[in-house]
């Protein structure tokens, strides 16, 4: 009954009012509130006393989670779909071109970023060779100064706009007859120039005008005179059994240097097969140093002693004299004894030049035909097409631009104002005189400052092209990142206002046929394919490899047209007579004459003869300084004619007497914040004259500003003397021949041992014991190791400032060592005939004894005022990479209290950052100083914002390797990423490490090979072998800290 | 009263005092208000401990970077310090421990402040170890053996730096006790002699309920004679062990067998002098004359004269045995220290250590107090660039002449200096306040010297 | 354990030390003295055996030894072996400052702390004074008299020890005694039974002398005021000075001078260090008070107004 029964709840329920009903159905008959409580707009709306407690404890747990989360919250987006070719962690490697250089690049690439540039080792041409300004260019892509859109009036503005209006005002110059110019770096890619053809096509009026900062217009001029070619013929070191090089720096900067370095290092080694070089140079150049005898030459002289080259080689020849008085002006140089080695290798030598005077290119041409030189060593159907631009074109059209002649003008990379000697007037014309200019760089410079319109280009990493670097080669540049700004390549801009880009966008090619490429985005990259026109399968094996070679022009002996006598009396007649200091202005390693100044690595990379960083000094010779009373750092007043200019000088060993030297590429007014305001313009020095710009500058007056002002020079190395020290161990060839262990066999000391070695080290251990050998004899010591070694391990840049205390933090550094060479030729004959009598030379057990003797003299040779100082000028030079020696029984090792540094059983000297403490003791303790401390924060500190301290700049960061927080040592690690990532490859492949499987950094960007890694163990290694080769000796061995790097002793060609 | 006077040698305490003088004047100040050259020289005291508060705290901040230190001197100043507040610490405990094994009873007068000295010394030695490295807030803990929670591994006892802080904590806290247990039943002198409630309570507190048994003193004979031998060893052993994070080293001119007895050697003679700084100081403003008498000053001039002697002996000993080894660094490294860019601080340390103690062959430079007085600031100064030679001039010009380097300090590392002289003497003004200076029960021990 | 003490106190360390020997001599037992300073000999004449502590020292030490060994040997040989500069991983050479170092620390510690416990020292621990001065200027020898109610042969000894005064016999918990057995034979020493009634208050200053030694005293007390009043002179009758006005004088201070003869600022004014002394063994108050807060240039000031 009571079931049938029915009890309302209330009148609703009796109606069966709907909503009653509704809410019925739930128990809770309201919600929580949690989302009204959640949105911030009105909180205390309708919470009570249980959402309230919930939402306590959710709270409390949550800050509780929270509190144990120590790290920082960080976005990580993961892919949605991974792209095939992408693995995280996992690099991929493509081949490129350096934009800057020419050379082919293989770059490392990791989750879509490249975070380093290495040689393409495939490409015969250049070997794998890869210079400083390679190696660094990579940072200029995450500058996050970079222009991020292209600018109108100085205004960012947008693509759209700015190409409407540059049609418009192209089409109205070209149809008013106008003349344009467009100005740029010299172009060697066929694509990019068949686009200039496009657009020559549209606008008549166009004219191309390539434009080189640093000139080689009389190397090409030269062959023009002599042979009616205006080119640069390709030079065979590495077939040149005798090198002589008038102010030719081939290691350092001249033309293609990496590539020269690596075939000369590859006749470097001792034996007979050893090349000769002789250098005759005012600037203590890279090259100079590495030379076997180098003669210091005033750069006025350098005719005179062309032409008495030429006609000693003549009179062996049989060939006609050049009739020239004054000769005996340069009689002694140097010059009989050269011509003697020249002739012994008659047909298998080589004579370079690096003057930019066209005259003496001829007379050096004239030497080499002379000499046979054109039949084997120089192959001028062969050209290097790197540098193309022409003095006397671009003079005339900064005269034309001065005079209004010229409407428009399109910059393409170039920076004329600033590295122009008569900038000032082009960027006077460029604001008043033109009716339309255009700039196309990465970041704002002096020129596209002065322009209309920026329009900013790719980095060469981001973008497509082709180039043809020398006459054979073809390489391909590919993009391995995305725009990183709203940013284009000049090309596809110059297709845009030719009016063609349209022809090859993406549905164009489709429909043509032409397109198969599934990704493409760019035109450009269409464009290039059409040009090349072969097949994709063609292409996309030459984009792999990254170059193709053609078959390469066979040497033939071109004919001499030029009227050499002529040419001869001429280089007599202009011979100068003016007085004062001659200035040459040379190049800073890596800095490309301004183009890469502004990159924080090449500003910090110590110059390899001076060591100064991040500033331009006038390198003054010893006699000359003394005269003028100037010490290191004094700032003096340089005046030529009207050129006006105060630089900080140094006293350089082996500045000519009677010369200087200036850097060029620093002083750059418009640049980014490592640039700007570094140092001064030296360009301004030049004189620019109708036919070539000199950069030799006469008639220089130096001297100290009347206030006694100076200016510390950060420099890595401040004493350049060794001491008598056995750090260095040398020989000469002839007594190498004689005995392998030549200079390397002195008395050793019996090394004994409190302990016996752990198992690791002893022959037979399974396990692998890295070592490293290093050829001094090799190493010409360019510095690009220290440049790979600083991106591969995210060293931190640290600015002038901090280097000038000696706190570079370089793993890897180059000592370099002075020593004099005729010492016997001045006022201490009788000391040392008598330290030969005591200590006979042969007896090899007392070398040392009479090596400090000699080293006492050259002490006092140092100091000796009646000396006169001019024996400074002639000095011989030793470069020695330094870094972690790992030691066996390392020092710094058993001095860490908390063992942040400990040794593996694979024998690396390991630090554990995370667990360093920052006592410095090991630093103390190093005997090689090779440790380096952060004292500050390097990353994310606005102090040091070199990169580090931005977004973009940190994506250069190798994840592989810890980025150092400030308090912690550091050192090279002998690359335990590489070493680890290729254990790991091995172990995938199911194989066992082979020699060559590790490569080092500073190894792999070595040019010159100088550089071997490999496993001690593994007894047909190269290492191993080098290991027990006789000249292999280790530096401090003496300590017994059993050193894992060892080094060659240097024989010297003398 | 029958005192014996000796024919030979004046009584240690001079004024014909009796033992309820030598309360009354040891808990004077103590008992008194404080003076106003007291809060003058408590007050500059402050200053410079307040510098040591910003310098450290600027170079923790920033980093270590704000020192002038570079990749080739690695240790400049901070070690320079650390040694030469170590170096002074020894006298302290050398004072009690050895004189006392001795039965010296002139140390009696002197021990408890030296022993302050001591402890206060150390303390600002301990600040530069602490703040020279890159990471004190892990390097704190982490140079301790704890578990592997605490870091990924345990230290390294190879290393003479966790040698020094065993011994520096050791050094310290021995002598913490030693001081302390030294001054228990002087304090419960004061506790009793005590007017004031809360001076009742502290001095109650800290004197742990002595009352003077005879059974206590008779154990606490026994501790202080075992404290005694211990500390002797110990002080000698703390200041090698410093030495050692020289000897061990492969640096030339640190590489050296002769380093700890010379170190030792030095750290009695710099201690000595800044006890005399302080003492000379302290008897004069403190009234304390009759206690602290002229044989006093004597006597510690006598031990700076010897122990500078030797001192300078090991000076020319490291040069002979440099040139006499031929190895070609190790000599550079005295020809350097002598001739080269730093050559003004080799001669310092030598004229002020070797050649300005030979003064005290004469009674009237031992007995006249200001004389002793600039005389102790000298060796303070010799002392201080003795370790500043050793460190520095050492450390610039290495084995490798590429990385040869200068180094000057920046003015973060002179305030941290300046800063620790306002620790140390912060401490010394409170321990002249609030603590008997003289040993009360020693000296009233000795009231009638029946030797 | 309870016992029945008398307190002899001296001021000089030698007569207590002879005082000590004559009443053990006497087969007293002498439970303890208190002194400010050591006494040396007092521990062989008392008949303290030697403390064990040189052997609890040595037991820190090897304590400490091994801990480093073990510490060191766990930590880099076995726990986690590491290369280090080539060397052993259990190299002992390199450990021996560690080893040295914690084995001074040890025996520091360790010593100190048996010591405390020993002594039954703790810090904030209340301190058992027989007199208050007895850290300051007074030494006191505790003598044992549970045996005897009648002490005054004993007290005449003392006196003829010069001892300045004497504490009556308390019921005095002390500390255990172990002494050596005397030379002379001894019956009475033996621990009084505990059941004797305790006496009323502990000992804590001398006005609750006995009343044999406060006569003695009282006649001292008596010639020291002549000699001091002879000093500083006497004041004459009308003359009732306001002593208060002095800083440091209260009215209890007041009502004692006055009872000695001083009146007047005049008086005050004359003190020399003599007097001064007199003046305190007189009252017995406050050593150093009258010097301290220089009472003689507040009575000159005051004289003049």
């Amino acid at each position: 009954m009571t079931e049938n029964k029915k009890y309302w709840k209330g009148e609703e329920d009796l109606v069966r009012d709907p909503s009653f009903i509704h809410s019925a159905k739930n128990e809770f008959s309201e919600g929580l509130p949690l989302e009204e409580v959640l949105s911030e707009d009105d909180f205390e709306l309708s919470s009570n006393r249980r959402d309230f407690l919930k939402m306590f404890g959710f709270s409390v747990t949550a800050v509780a989670l929270a509190a144990c989360n120590k790290a920082p919250v960080r976005k990580a987006i993961p892919y949605l779909v991974k792209p095939n070719d992408v693995t995280p962690g996992v690099p991929n490697y493509y081949s490129s071109t350096c934009g800057y250089t020419g050379m082919p690049i293989e770059v490392k690439v990791r989750e879509g970023r490249p975070i380093k540039v290495d040689g393409n080792g495939r490409c015969a041409t250049f070997g794998g060779a890869l210079s400083v300004a390679g190696q660094a260019g990579i940072f200029d892509l995450y500058d996050n100064e970079r222009i991020k859109k292209p600018l109108r009036k100085g205004v960012d503005s947008d693509w759209a706009t700015v190409d409407k209006e540059i049609t418009t005002l192209l089409t109205k110059i070209s149809a008013a007859n106008g003349r344009i110019a467009l100005v740029s770096n010299s172009i060697h890619s066929p694509s990019t120039l068949a686009v200039i053809e496009d657009l020559k096509t549209k606008y008549p009026t166009v004219e191309h005008i390539n434009y080189d900062p640093i000139s080689y217009h009389g190397l090409i001029e030269g062959n023009n005179l002599s042979f009616g070619k205006s080119v640069i013929p390709s030079y065979h070191f590495d077939k040149a059994k005798v090198i002589v090089s008038f102010g030719a720096d081939f290691l350092g900067d001249w033309l293609t240097a990496e590539k020269f370095t690596k075939d000369y290092t590859s006749k470097r080694m001792p034996g007979d097969d050893m090349s000769q070089h002789i250098h005759f140079e005012s600037n203590m150049s890279l090259t100079g140093s590495n030379a076997d005898i180098r003669y210091p030459m005033q750069n006025k002289n350098q005719g005179m002693l062309l032409i008495s080259l030429y006609n000693e080689i003549a009179k062996v020849t049989g060939s006609k004299q050049m009739a020239v008085a004054g000769q005996a002006d340069v009689a002694g140089q140097g010059v009989s004894k050269t011509a003697k080695a020249l002739i012994a290798a008659k047909g298998n030598s080589l004579v370079v030049c690096g003057s930019n005077n066209p005259q003496y290119q001829v007379i050096v041409n004239a030497i080499n035909m002379a000499l046979g030189n054109y039949a084997s060593t120089i192959n001028i159907n062969n050209p290097v097409n790197l540098y193309t631009g022409n003095d006397e074109t671009f003079n005339s059209f900064v005269t034309d631009l001065t005079a209004g002649k010229i409407d428009g003008v399109l910059f393409y990379g170039a920076n004329p104002v600033y590295s122009h000697p008569n900038g000032a007037q082009i960027k006077k014309a460029l604001k008043s005189n033109v009716k339309l200019s255009v700039s196309s760089s990465i970041s704002l410079d002096e020129t596209s400052n002065s322009c209309q319109f920026v329009t900013p280009d790719h980095h060469y990493l981001e973008s497509w092209c082709d180039y043809q670097p020398v006459g054979s080669t073809f390489t391909l540049g590919q993009p391995t990142i995305s725009p990183v700004f709203d940013t284009r390549q000049m090309q596809e801009s110059l297709l845009t206002w030719a009016g063609a880009i349209d022809a090859y966008s993406e549905n164009t090619m489709k429909d043509n046929g032409i397109y198969g490429q599934e990704h493409s985005v760019s035109p450009f990259y269409n464009y290039i394919k059409s040009k090349w026109s072969v097949t994709d399968k063609e292409f996309n094996t030459y984009l792999h490899d990254g170059f193709v070679i053609k078959d390469t022009p066979t040497i033939s002996v071109p004919g001499m047209i030029a009227n050499t006598d002529e040419i001869a009396s001429e280089i007599e007649k202009s011979k100068s007579a003016a007085d004062g200091i001659e200035i040459t202005l040379i190049e800073k390693t890596g800095m490309l004459g301004g183009v890469l100044s502004n990159n924080p690595l090449v500003q910090e990379l110590p110059d390899p003869i001076s060591k100064v960083t991040w500033h331009n000094y006038i390198a003054l010779s010893k006699m000359n300084a003394v005269r003028l009373g100037i010490n290191d750092n004094d700032v003096v007043n340089i005046t030529v004619g009207e050129t006006k200019m105060v630089l900080p000088a140094i006293v350089q060993p082996g500045q000519a007497n009677g010369t200087a030297s200036i850097h060029l590429g620093f002083g750059r007014t418009v640049a980014g914040k490592v640039a700007k305001g570094r140092g001064e313009n030296a360009y301004a020095l030049i004189q620019a004259g109708a036919k070539f710009n000199s950069y030799v500058v006469n008639g220089a007056k130096v001297e100290k500003t009347s206030t006694g002002e100076t200016y510390e020079l950060a420099r890595t190395q401040t004493h350049h003397h060794i001491e008598g020290r056995d750090i260095v161990r040398e020989t000469t060839l002839e007594d190498y021949k004689k005995d392998n262990r030549a200079g390397n066999r002195y008395e050793k000391p019996e090394l004994v041992s409190l302990w016996y070695d752990h198992d690791y080290r002893k022959a037979g251990a399974p396990n692998h014991l890295w070592g490293m050998a290093i050829d001094m004899n090799k190493c010409t010591g360019c510095a690009a190791c220290i440049v790979s070694c600083s991106i591969e391990n995210n060293v931190p840049v640290v600015g002038e400032v901090e280097v000038r205390r000696r706190r570079e933090m370089h793993w890897l550094r180059i000592d370099r060592y002075f020593t004099f060479n005729n010492v016997k030729d001045v006022n201490y004959k009788e000391e040392l005939d008598a330290v030969s009598k005591m200590v006979p030379e042969n007896f090899e057990p007392k070398k040392l004894t009479r090596e400090k003797a000699l080293e006492a003299i050259d002490r006092k040779l140092a100091k000796d005022e009646n000396a006169g100082y001019e024996h400074f000028e002639n000095v011989s030079v030793v470069h020695q990479p330094m870094m972690c020696q790992h030691c066996g029984s390392a020092p710094c090792e058993t001095v860490c209290p908390v063992l942040a540094t400990t040794h593996s059983t694979e024998g690396l000297n390991q630090m554990t950052y995370n667990r360093c403490i920052g006592t410095k003791y090991c630093g103390n303790n190093c005997p090689y100083k090779v440790r380096r401390f952060n004292w500050f924060r390097y990353n994310d500190n606005s102090a040091f914002d070199f990169h580090f301290s931005n977004d973009l700049g940190k994506m250069v960061i190798n994840p592989d390797v810890t980025v150092r927080t400030r308090g912690v040592m550091e050192k090279c690690s002998f690359c335990v990423q590489r070493i680890q990532s290729a254990k790991l490859t091995a172990k995938r492949e199911n194989r066992s490490l082979e020699d060559g499987d590790v490569k080092t950094a500073c190894q792999k960007a070595c040019p010159a090979d100088a550089i071997v890694f490999g496993d001690l163990h593994d007894k047909e290694s190269e290492v191993t072998k080098l290991f027990h080769n006789e000249r292999g000796f280790a530096v401090l061995e003496e300590l017994n800290v059993k050193p894992s790097v060892r080094y060659m002793t240097k024989v010297r060609n003398i | 009263m029958h005192q014996i006077d000796s024919k030979i040698r004046p009584r240690l305490i001079q004024g014909d005092k009796s033992i309820t003088d030598v309360s009354n004047d040891i808990c004077r100040p103590i008992e008194n208000k404080a003076t106003a050259a007291w809060k003058l020289g408590f007050g500059i005291s402050l200053l410079f401990l307040a510098l040591l508060g910003g310098t450290l705290f600027w170079t923790t901040w920033t980093g270590i970077g704000v020192w002038h230190l570079n990749n080739t001197v690695m240790w400049g100043w901070d070690i320079t310090n650390f040694v030469f507040w170590v170096g002074i610490g020894h006298a302290g405990t050398l004072i009690s421990a050895i004189l006392l094994l001795f039965r010296q009873k002139w140390r009696m007068s002197i021990n408890r402040s030296a022993e302050a000295m001591t402890i206060f010394a150390v303390m600002c030695a301990a600040v530069f170890p602490l703040f020279h490295m890159g990471r004190i807030w892990v390097g704190m803990y982490w140079v301790l053996p704890l578990p592997n929670a605490f870091g990924s591994l345990w230290v390294n006892f190879n290393s003479p730096l966790l040698w020094d802080v065993f011994a520096i904590t050791t050094y310290f806290t021995v002598s913490l006790l030693f001081w302390y247990l030294g001054m228990i039943p002087d304090i419960a002198t004061v506790r009793d002699r005590a007017k004031t409630k809360s001076r009742k309570f502290w001095y109650g507190f800290f004197s742990m309920g002595w009352n003077g048994s005879a059974r206590s003193w008779h154990r606490y004979e026994i501790v202080s004679l075992i404290l005694a031998g211990i500390s002797t060893p110990l002080v000698l052993s703390v200041h090698t062990i410093v030495s050692m994070d020289f000897a061990t080293s492969v640096v030339p001119g640190w590489h050296t067998t002769i380093f700890p007895p010379y170190f030792v050697a030095g750290a009695i003679f710099s201690g000595f002098g800044m006890v005399l700084t302080l003492l000379v100081i302290a008897r004069k403003v403190m009234n304390y004359e009759d206690y602290i008498t002229i044989g006093h000053l004597e006597a510690m001039a006598k031990v700076v004269m010897l122990t500078g002697t030797l001192v300078g002996i090991a000076y020319l000993t490291e040069f002979f045995i440099a040139a006499y080894s031929g190895v070609v660094y190790e000599q550079y490294a005295f020809i350097n220290r002598a001739t080269g860019p730093y050559w003004w601080a080799y001669a310092t340390m030598m004229s002020c250590n070797l050649l300005a103690p030979q003064v005290f062959w004469f009674k009237w430079c031992r007995t006249t107090p200001w004389f002793l007085f600039m005389m102790s600031i000298i060796v303070n100064i010799g002392m201080w660039f003795e370790r500043f030679v050793i460190i520095v001039t050492s450390l610039h010009r290495e084995y490798l002449p590429s990385r040869w380097a200068m180094y000057v300090p920046s003015w973060v590392e002179v305030g941290i200096f300046l800063g620790t002289m306002g620790l140390f003497f912060t401490c010394f003004f409170l321990f002249a306040k609030f603590l008997p200076v003289i040993n009360m029960s020693e000296v009233k021990s000795i009231l009638k010297s029946r030797e | 354990m309870s016992l029945k003490v008398l307190y002899a106190i001296y001021e000089e360390g030698d007569d207590l030390l002879h005082a000590v020997e004559t009443v053990r001599g006497k087969g007293m037992d002498v439970v303890d003295c208190y002194t400010p300073y050591p006494v040396h000999g007092l521990d062989n004449v008392m008949g303290i055996k030697r403390s064990r502590l040189p052997i609890a020292a040595f037991c820190f030490a090897m304590l400490g030894l091994a801990s480093a060994i073990s510490l060191q040997y766990f930590t880099m040989g076995y726990d986690w072996p590491m290369i280090i500069g080539g060397k052993p991983y259990s190299g002992l050479p390199s450990w021996i400052p560690v080893c040295f170092e914690l084995s001074i620390l040890f025996t520091a510690y360790g010593m100190g702390i048996t010591f405390f416990i020993k002594s039954r020292m703790l810090h904030g621990m209340e301190a058992d004074i027989k007199d208050i001065r007895q850290t300051d200027n007074r030494l006191v020898m505790a003598i044992d008299v549970s045996d005897t109610d009648d002490t005054s042969g004993l007290e005449s000894l003392l006196k003829e020890t010069k001892a300045t005064e004497i504490k009556k016999p308390y019921q005095e918990t002390v500390e255990a005694v172990k002494t050596e057995t005397p030379k002379v034979p001894v019956e009475k020493v033996k621990a009084a039974p505990v059941k004797k009634a305790a006496p009323k208050t502990k000992a804590k200053s001398s006005s609750v002398a006995s009343k044999k030694s406060s006569e003695i005293t009282e006649e001292e007390k008596g010639e020291k005021i002549n000699l001091l009043l002879g000093k500083i002179g006497k004041a004459s009758g009308s003359v009732n000075d306001d002593l208060k006005l002095v800083k440091g004088i209260g009215p209890v201070f007041e009502r004692n001078l006055n009872s000695i003869g001083i009146r007047s600022f005049e008086q005050i004014s004359k003190m020399d260090s003599e007097t001064i002394k007199l003046v305190e063994e007189i009252t017995r108050y406050f050593p150093g008070k009258i010097e301290r807060e220089n009472w003689i240039e507040q009575a000159l000031e005051l004289m003049k107004k």
